[in-house]
């Protein structure tokens, strides 16, 4: 059976260092490949953030429920929330230019999700909001 | 991540340390303005210790970088990790900035 973490923050910001920092000590012993660990941690950190910010754009506190399910050849981060419905899929595909970098700030974010995953999937199930990444491990 | 400065002719060098990210990026963002509101117009960042970045990071850089060019000042970029080279490719952020394999390369460029 595959290994996991979770964990369930507050859509704030400052939850997010201690919950990273977590994270890297779960997946420690694992001694994923670096370029693998900092791929996650970036995916873990853009998608975070958009979900974040997208509740702080619409409605007041929630939660979001992070889980690390660690395969023999993928890692996946399932990210549920109870906010507003947020499909990050729905957002621009095209590379974000400077301009808009500095504007936009969701944009570069789910652009370097797009880059670092092996497949990503979102629904809306009972009021929740469902992002699920892979990384090929 | 730790922030270490130095300054020689006349160039502030930043040399970063860990993780450039949502939690840290004001930091160097903070070091960047104030080096600027002390007249500084040339900087070099050195990222040869900076493990990881992600697009709060990006965005600094990109800042920094507009914010220089407005007074005529100049920023250089060196001695990235791959991964973290690979990050500013991704984003498209290699095509606009001065990135150069070392050190001595930016001190010389700038």
């Amino acid at each position: 059976m595959a290994e996991a973490f979770t964990r369930t923050i507050k859509n704030q910001r400052e939850e997010m260092p201690a919950l990273l920092e977590d994270i890297n000590s779960f997946l420690t012993p694992h001694q994923l490949d670096k370029k693998i660990l900092n791929s996650l941690n970036l995916v873990l950190e853009e998608a975070m953030l958009n979900i974040i910010q997208h509740g702080e754009a619409t409605a007041g506190s929630h939660d979001i429920s992070v889980t690390l399910k660690l395969e023999a050849d993928q890692v996946g981060v399932e990210l549920l929330d109870n906010g507003r419905a947020f499909n990050p899929l729905a957002l621009p595909h095209t590379r974000p230019n400077a301009a808009e970098v500095e504007t936009q700030k969701a944009e570069l974010g789910i652009h370097l999700v797009r880059n670092m995953m092996r497949s990503m999937a979102y629904r809306r199930e009972n009021d929740k909001n469902i992002f699920e990444i892979w990384i090929k491990r | 991540m730790e922030i270490n400065e130095d300054k020689r002719n006349n160039i502030d060098i930043f040399s970063l340390k860990g993780r450039l990210d949502s939690n840290t990026s004001s930091n160097l963002e903070t070091k960047i303005v104030d080096a600027m509101a002390n007249g500084s117009k040339n900087i070099v960042i050195n990222f040869e210790q900076l493990d990881y970045i992600s697009s709060a990071g990006l965005r600094v850089i990109l800042k920094a970088t507009k914010d220089l060019k407005r007074t005529d000042g100049k920023i250089m970029l060196c001695a990235m990790q791959d991964y973290v080279k690979e990050v500013f490719e991704i984003a498209g952020f290699d095509t606009f900035l001065p990135i150069v394999p070392t050190m001595n390369e930016a001190m010389e460029k700038i």
